[in-house]
Order: C-alpha cells, then structure tokens, then sequence
C-alpha cells in the first residue's frame, strides 16, 4: 500500500512520490532555422496575386532574415506570411462561390435575371405589392402585442407553484405541446376556416383577418411561452429567496424582482421568434387572405414571371433589420446601465 | 424572561440527508449569538428555517411566543420581523441601490415612495453609502454590495435579523467595513443570529456562541468559554483547526492508501 504523507514538518519518512514528473519532457533541442521546410510551398501564392505575392515578398524577407541569424525578425515575418496565405486561401474560397454564382445567373441568356428581377415587373407591381404587404405588417405588428401578454401568461402559469398548481400546469404543457408542434399552416387553415364554417358563439363572427391573427397568435403564444419560461428559470433561485426574504409575495417577487431580470435575457431569442411571426404572416394568402404574398403569385401568373414574389421576399427581409437594430441597441442600452457608468 | 426565538427540536433533512437534528436553541431581545462550526454543519440551514426560506421536518420555532413554523404558517408575518442577508448578497442586479432597499418597504409595508426614500437616505447616510444610491449594485465593491444587502434587510425594521456568512464572499480587506456594522448594530441593541468564520468577530460581538457540528448544537455558551476552554472534543478539534496551534503542525496533504 502506497502511502504519501506530507506535513510541514515532513517529520513522517515514509516513502514520497514526488508530484512533479522530470520524465515526462525532456529536454527539447533548439532548431537551428526559425523556419521549416514545408514552408517553401508559399511559393504556390505566385499564382494568386495580390496577397499570394505579399506573401511570397514577405517570406523572401524573413529568409534573409533568417540567414542573418535573426531569428526574431524571421519569426515575426513567419507570421506576416501566414496571415496572407490565410487572405490567400479565403478570397480563393469566395471567387470560385462567386464565379458559380455568376455562371449559373449568366446561363441561357440571363434567364435567372429576367425570371427572378425582371425591373419592369417589379416597379409595375410595386402598388398593388405594398397594399398587400401593409396588410401582413398590420397582422404581424397586432399578432406581437397579443403573443407577449399571451405567452408570458402561459408561462407564468406553467410555474405556478405548488401540487394545487399541478392541473393548471398540465394544461399549459398540453397547449404548448399542441400547437409548438402543429404546423403553422395547418393552424390558420383550421382556424380561418374552420371557425366560420362551426358557426360557434362570438368567434365566428371574427373576419378572416382577425382569425388569421388568432392563429398565429395561438402558435408563436406556445414558441414564445417557452422563452419566457426559459428566461424565468435563468434567474438564479437566491434572487427569489432574497425578494421572498423580504417579505413580497410569489407574484410580487416575480413581478419586480424575476420577470424583469428575464425579459432582458430573452430579448434576442423572442427577436428570433417574432421574425419567424413576420414571416409566417405570407401563410394566410393559403386562406385567401390579399396579402403581399397572394398579390405577387397573382401577378406572377398574370405576367408569367416571378419578379413580384421576389420582390416580397425582400420586404420580408428589409422589415425585419430595423427590428435587429433596435434589439442591438435595448441590449447595449441595459448594458450599459447595469455595468457602465452610473446615471 | 421569554427569548425572542425559540427552536426546540428542530430538525431538516434534504433528500435523506440529515442537516439540522433536534437543535434547541434560545435568543433573548439585544442578544448576539454566532454560530460557529465546520462547513456543511448546518448553520446556514438553520437560518434559512429561521427565515421560512426552507420548511422544517420536525419540531417548532417560536418568535415572540408565537409559532412560526409548520404547515399553515403566515411566511408574511414572520418576514416581516426577521431579516436575513446572504452570503453572496442577493442584491437585485436590474435596479438601484435606491430602489433595491425600497422595494420592500413600498411593496410589503405599503410606504410611500417619498417616505421610504428619505429613510432609506438616512440609512444610506449611517453606512456611508449616500453617494451609492444611484449606482447599479454591480459597479459596487463586495464590501459596499454586502452592506447595501444589510440596508436592505434594516429597511423593513426587523426583530431579528439573521446574517448568513455574510463576510464569506469578501476580499479579507474588505471584510472590516461590514464587520463594523455588524458591531454597530450590535452596540445599538438589535438581535442577531450570525453564521460566521471569523472566530475574533465571533469573540467580540456575541453574547452566546453555538458551535455546531453535524446538524447538533454540540456546544453553547459565552464566547469565553466556548472559544477559549470547550469542554466538548470536537469543539476542540474544530477551534485548533481554525484558529491554528504552535505546537500542532496542520495536516496539509494526507492520502491514505490503506482507507
């Protein structure tokens, strides 16, 4: 049995294993050049000016250096020449994906170009496009004020604590199981349709515009119920044992104490969820909604090309810059103030 | 006299693992008492039953001759009179120094904002903090975040407050100016349960001291005596470790191959 002991006074001798092994590395020999051999396969960069002959130039230099015996400098020139070989190799990368781009828009008589940008089309379908679009930007832009509420409801409630809590739990488990799982499509076909046809009480007298919204609201409401729910969780527990320590209610400390702290982790998740919302509003032209999307697949059968719907695409793009932005500039903002100056 | 908390018989365990086993203890209004004892010895677990933080298993806590402790237990009553601050101050990092001390006072004691301000001012004023009331608690030294969370605990006016570690997380030069108002709230007669490392402090500010081990109170009684002649062995073994003993070398290192 081995037996290591060791105490200030080292008065016990039994047998030490020392703890720092001298074998494991032995002394290595220093190399006589700063340079190695594999390192002349630079001159490949010949071919690729400007940074292949940067770093061909660079490496002659480092060679001289090293000749001199300036190890140093050939060292620091060594590094100058990867850094271009590195350029080297990147924009090699990005003009052969170029190249192909560029290939596949110029085959058959820039068929891609008149197919997908033909100008004429897309400045005629302009109007009609935008009427449609202004129709998506008002569903998404309700949809989001109703799924924040709806969502953090859904989570607040899927915490509730306690066994009493357990049914109502259970039921936000079972909502957000269903519709995080259906098919967003699927859901405002049912509810856009379905809805008017069942006749029920109230709802059906909604307009297709106002189901729609519902629908969508229904399936971000379960997405965005589980950031919440993540971002809830994230709040370390001694922030709700010191708020509950001093004397402020479960839905006190979760109000002033929890959910503030988490809306400001989850902002750039929820970004993600909402630009899937924004999206997902060109679903509604499969319930016959005149949306940007059913406007530009009109046109594009009219005139037997696709420029409108490409141009659609855009706007969905476009719109949803400003929002990044502006969740750049809340995280920055809350940075800020929480670990920058004081105000 | 009757003692302002009473435990008799506590006992907690987590997932089967005992941490507090019938601990009795008394603490009398003005009185300081430390717990002493080896990490994991159930001192911050007391207080956090103290405090209704944790749900006790077995045997009844009384404050002021009132139970506050098993099913049915009105938390908010007892809150109210019991403060506690934590080792790793707990601040609430998304509001001010201002607004983590009013919170409570608006929000439980129903004050107004304009009158929790102004106390909180003055006690801002007492610890030296009165230029911090608008600051983030994280552009804050340890020592000033740890004195802020004793501001906090003050503000609702407790009975009792119960201090956890409190010097724990701090750099040792840091330590002092939350010693000094631990010991100025002592001087100034506020009951106290104090969970500490620091044996000097420990000698200086208690009037008892409960050394605990393995969830027992093994020993209590005036600093005098438990520190300096403990008649209980692992009192003995416990207070040579830490305070350290010339003619004992400390073990530093020892691996038993044979265990």
């Amino acid at each position: 049995m081995s037996r290591v002991a060791m105490t200030r006074s080292r008065r016990e001798t039994a047998p030490v294993t020392p703890l720092i092994d001298a074998t494991v590395s032995p002394a290595v020999p220093r190399p006589a050049s700063a340079l190695r051999r594999r390192s002349r396969l630079v001159y490949i960069g010949l071919l690729f000016p400007p940074p292949g002959w940067l770093a061909v130039a660079e490496y002659l230099r480092a060679r001289a250096a090293d000749a001199k015996g300036d190890r140093y400098e050939a060292r620091v020139r060594m590094t100058r020449v990867r850094t271009w070989c590195w350029y080297t190799v990147t924009m090699l990368l990005v003009l052969v994906l170029l190249a192909f781009a560029a290939a596949l828009a110029t085959a058959n008589g820039h068929a891609v170009l008149h197919t997908f940008f033909n100008g004429t089309v897309l400045r005629q379908s302009l109007p009609e496009v935008l009427r449609g679009f202004w129709l998506n930007v008002k569903m998404f832009l309700i949809a989001e004020a109703l799924v924040l509420p709806w969502a953090l409801l859904v989570a607040l409630v899927r915490m509730t604590p306690g066994k009493p809590g357990r049914p109502l739990r259970a039921i936000c488990v079972l909502y957000v199981d269903l519709f995080r799982g259906m098919p967003a499509v699927i859901v405002i076909y049912l509810v856009a349709f379905g809805i008017p046809i069942a006749n029920l009480p109230v709802v059906s007298r909604l307009s297709g515009f106002e189901l729609c919204i519902a629908a969508l609201v229904l399936v971000y409401g379960a997405y965005v119920a589980e950031v919440f729910r993540a971002g809830i969780e994230s709040v370390h527990p001694s922030q709700t044992a010191a708020a509950r320590s001093l004397g402020l209610s479960h839905l006190q400390s979760t109000r002033y104490v929890v959910a503030p702290q988490a809306v400001r982790r989850i902002i750039p998740p929820l970004l993600n969820d909402f630009i899937g919302l924004q999206k997902d509003t060109s679903l509604v032209s499969f319930v016959g909604l005149l949306d940007a999307f059913n406007q530009s697949r009109i046109i594009a059968s009219n005139s037997f090309n696709l420029s409108a719907v490409t141009g659609v695409g855009l706007f969905f793009v476009v719109i949803t810059i400003p929002m990044a932005r502006l969740v750049d500039y809340l995280a920055r903002r809350d940075a800020n103030r929480m670990n920058g100056a004081t105000t | 006299m009757r003692p302002l908390l009473t435990l008799r018989g506590v006992s907690k365990s987590f997932a089967g693992t005992a941490v507090l086993r019938e601990v009795d203890l008394d603490v009398f209004e003005h009185q300081v008492v430390s717990l002493i004892g080896p990490s994991g010895c159930g001192k911050s677990t007391l207080l956090r039953c103290v405090n209704a933080l944790e749900a006790i298993d077995a045997g009844q806590i009384e404050l002021d001759g009132e139970l506050v402790s098993g099913p049915g237990v009105d938390v908010d009553f007892l809150r109210r009179q019991v403060g506690i601050v934590f080792q790793s101050y707990n601040l609430f990092p998304h509001m001010s120094v201002l607004d983590n001390i009013t919170l409570a006072p608006t929000k439980v004691l129903r004050q107004s904002s304009a009158d929790a301000r102004a106390r909180t001012m003055v006690i801002l004023e007492r610890i030296g903090l009165a230029d911090k009331a608008n600051s983030y608690p994280d552009h804050l030294s340890g020592g000033q975040q740890q004195r802020v969370a004793i501001a906090r605990a003050l503000a609702m006016g407790p009975r009792l407050l119960l201090l956890d570690e409190v010097t724990s997380a701090l750099d040792p030069e840091l330590v002092d100016e939350v010693l000094a108002i631990v010991q100025e709230l002592a001087s100034e007669g506020m009951t106290m349960i104090v969970a500490t490392h620091e044996m000097a402090f420990a000698r200086d500010v208690s009037d008892v001291v409960c050394f605990l081990h393995g969830g027992r109170v093994c020993e209590s009684g005036p600093p005098e005596q438990v520190l300096d002649h403990p008649t209980n062995s692992r009192t003995q073994l416990f207070l040579r470790r830490v305070l350290g003993s010339p003619e004992q070398p400390r073990v530093l290192l020892r691996t038993d191959g044979a265990s």
